[in-house]
């Protein structure tokens, strides 16, 4: 009890302070401070696969010679006292961006990275799930974004027994969250051209919750006349992903059809080895691998498949304005998996993760220039950048 | 199984899969996948029972509002369930009858609705299953025992 009331305490105070460095910014300092020319990067370890992933994440942007660096928080299950858990937060509030493992929720604790998402802001998820050639599925030629609504919905960790053996559990929606999610789904559908959205709901059974965040959707639809909008029940919807993919283009959803959708989507194009998730919110980024798995079985193993927080690697360099490190990351994970033909256990193959590491980094050497790339350090802006999301 | 682990192995690897329970939600979706992995809404048949009664449907629970009247919805969903039905009821040998002619349909006549790839009507194929009932029922009829009264749900005749 007492260390929730610290918890509270000190979420007034830390959330005044963003609100005023953005009214007094000055347009000329840069968007995310570069102490002596690099970027620092939360690094939070999790459980699981998280740690050893951690490693080759730092080893592999290290390779590609990007200007970051690394600032470790071991959190996990086992260190997940306040105190730890705090630094996290405010580590990644100094930073502005992290990579994340997951953490894996103990039964009594609410969980810890919903816990630090919603202490963050993160209000949007967002899931590319492309089919590639060098993985084969059922489906070739599927393109989806997932966007999911990160913060409330059925996650609002609000359940209570009202009666012995009777248990009610509340789904909050609101209306300016709602209306926040749609908006960054058509601002992304019109910066990434693309041109459809769908909404997932289930609006029939839940005709208040789920109707208001449909009603806010087409509120956001009527402001973009390029982009179609249709709705779609979440069953319907899960039945067409796995008959007929391509027909989806940009989904956005609640918090719980977003969980499932996207992991759906992440079995079709093969596997959660291969998907990266990032979280934005106003303020701060973390990414992530997609399905947000720990992995607690194979840690340790030496055969977990490190591609998926690798392309999250390669999504923050992206989102840092760092293109030319961020595809050769992810060309040189491709290649490897391609030419040299060396694939983790979870996709047919039999290499471990530090053969895949090692010819990952080789690859790189290969792509990256004896110089290292240009780049510029990012300029100002006081907008939310939505045209370096992947 | 977490759900949404569960959505992602079931369209990795299904066959891991036996027999599934859950609450109403996750059920709602991961039927849907299961179905969509068996071939669509049309050929999965659902039953909702009871203490004492049972209702049975279309396993997806779809209205089909957009195809109604067109003559080209896949009956095979409603069949199978109106073949569950007859199980339940003791009648197994009926039931088999009718889930053998709708599958002889598709096999062997390749009478196909648009849903599946082909270009028959609803009536064409239920014409074809109709004969094909013909001629696997005996002229006279099938013998069966009218069930004898219990108390207890009869958990053995549930497909």
């Amino acid at each position: 009890m007492q260390s929730i009331l610290k918890l509270n305490s000190r979420r007034v105070l830390s959330s005044i302070l963003p609100s005023c460095r953005s009214i007094t910014t000055n347009l000329d300092t840069p968007w995310r401070t570069a102490y002596g020319g690099k970027y620092t990067v939360t690094l939070i370890h999790g459980d699981g696969v998280g740690p050893e992933l951690m490693q080759h994440v730092k080893a592999a942007i290290r390779c590609v010679r990007a200007p970051v660096e690394f600032e470790d928080i071991p959190l996990s299950s086992n260190e997940a006292s306040d105190e730890v858990f705090e630094r996290a937060i405010t580590a990644v509030k100094r930073n502005g961006i992290a990579i994340k493992g997951n953490i894996a929720s103990q039964n009594t604790t609410n969980s810890l990275n919903v816990l630090l998402r919603t202490r963050l802001d993160l209000f949007a998820n967002v899931i590319r799930c492309k089919s590639s050639p060098v993985v084969p599925t059922r489906h070739s030629d599927i393109d989806i974004l997932v966007i999911r609504e990160n913060t409330e919905g059925e996650y609002s960790s609000l359940e209570h027994e009202s009666v012995p053996g009777v248990v009610e559990s509340l789904k909050v929606i609101t209306r300016a969250k709602s209306l926040k999610i749609a908006r960054f789904a058509f601002e992304i559908a019109k910066h990434a051209d693309r041109k459809k959205v769908t909404a997932v709901h289930k609006a029939n059974i839940m005709k208040l919750s789920d109707g208001l965040f449909i009603e806010c959707c087409r509120e956001i639809a009527a402001e973009y006349p390029d982009i179609k909008f249709d709705t779609m029940i979440v069953d319907n919807t899960c039945m067409q992903l796995v008959n007929r993919p391509t027909q989806f283009d940009v989904m956005v959803m609640p918090n719980l059809y977003g969980n499932i959708v996207s992991n759906v989507c992440a079995g079709l194009v093969g596997g959660s080895g291969f998907v990266a998730g990032s979280n934005y919110g106003d303020h701060f980024a973390v990414f992530e691998q997609g399905t947000r798995n720990t992995g607690l079985g194979i840690a340790g193993k030496n055969i977990a498949n490190p591609s998926g927080i690798l392309f999250a690697a390669a999504n923050m360099l992206k989102y840092l304005g760092l293109d030319q490190h961020c595809s050769t990351i992810k060309n040189a994970v491709l290649n490897t998996i391609q030419e040299h033909k060396i694939k983790t256990p979870d996709i047919g193959g039999t290499a471990t993760t530090t053969q895949f590491i090692e010819c990952v980094l080789n690859e790189i050497i290969k792509l990256t220039p004896s110089i290292g790339f240009n780049y510029e350090m990012q300029k100002a802006t006081h907008a939310f950048r939505f045209k370096d999301i992947d | 199984m977490i759900v949404d682990n569960t959505c992602m192995q079931l369209v990795n690897r299904p066959t891991q899969f036996d027999v599934m329970v859950m609450p109403n939600l996750y059920g709602n979706i991961v039927a849907n996948v299961c179905a969509g992995l068996v071939g669509g809404s049309g050929f999965v048949a659902g039953s909702n029972y009871g203490d004492r009664y049972a209702i049975f449907e279309q396993g997806t629970r779809n209205t089909g509002i957009g195809i109604a009247g067109k003559n080209i919805a896949n009956p095979s969903g409603m069949l199978f369930a109106a073949a569950n039905m007859l199980k339940f009821l003791g009648l197994d040998e009926h039931c088999s009858v009718i889930k053998k002619a709708v599958l002889t349909t598709i096999q062997e006549r390749k009478l196909k609705t648009p849903d599946i790839g082909g270009s028959a009507t609803t009536t064409e194929f239920v014409q074809s299953v109709l004969n094909e009932i013909a001629q696997m029922t005996p002229t006279i009829g099938f013998d069966y025992q009218m069930q004898k009264r219990k108390n207890a749900f009869l958990y053995k005749n549930i497909d």
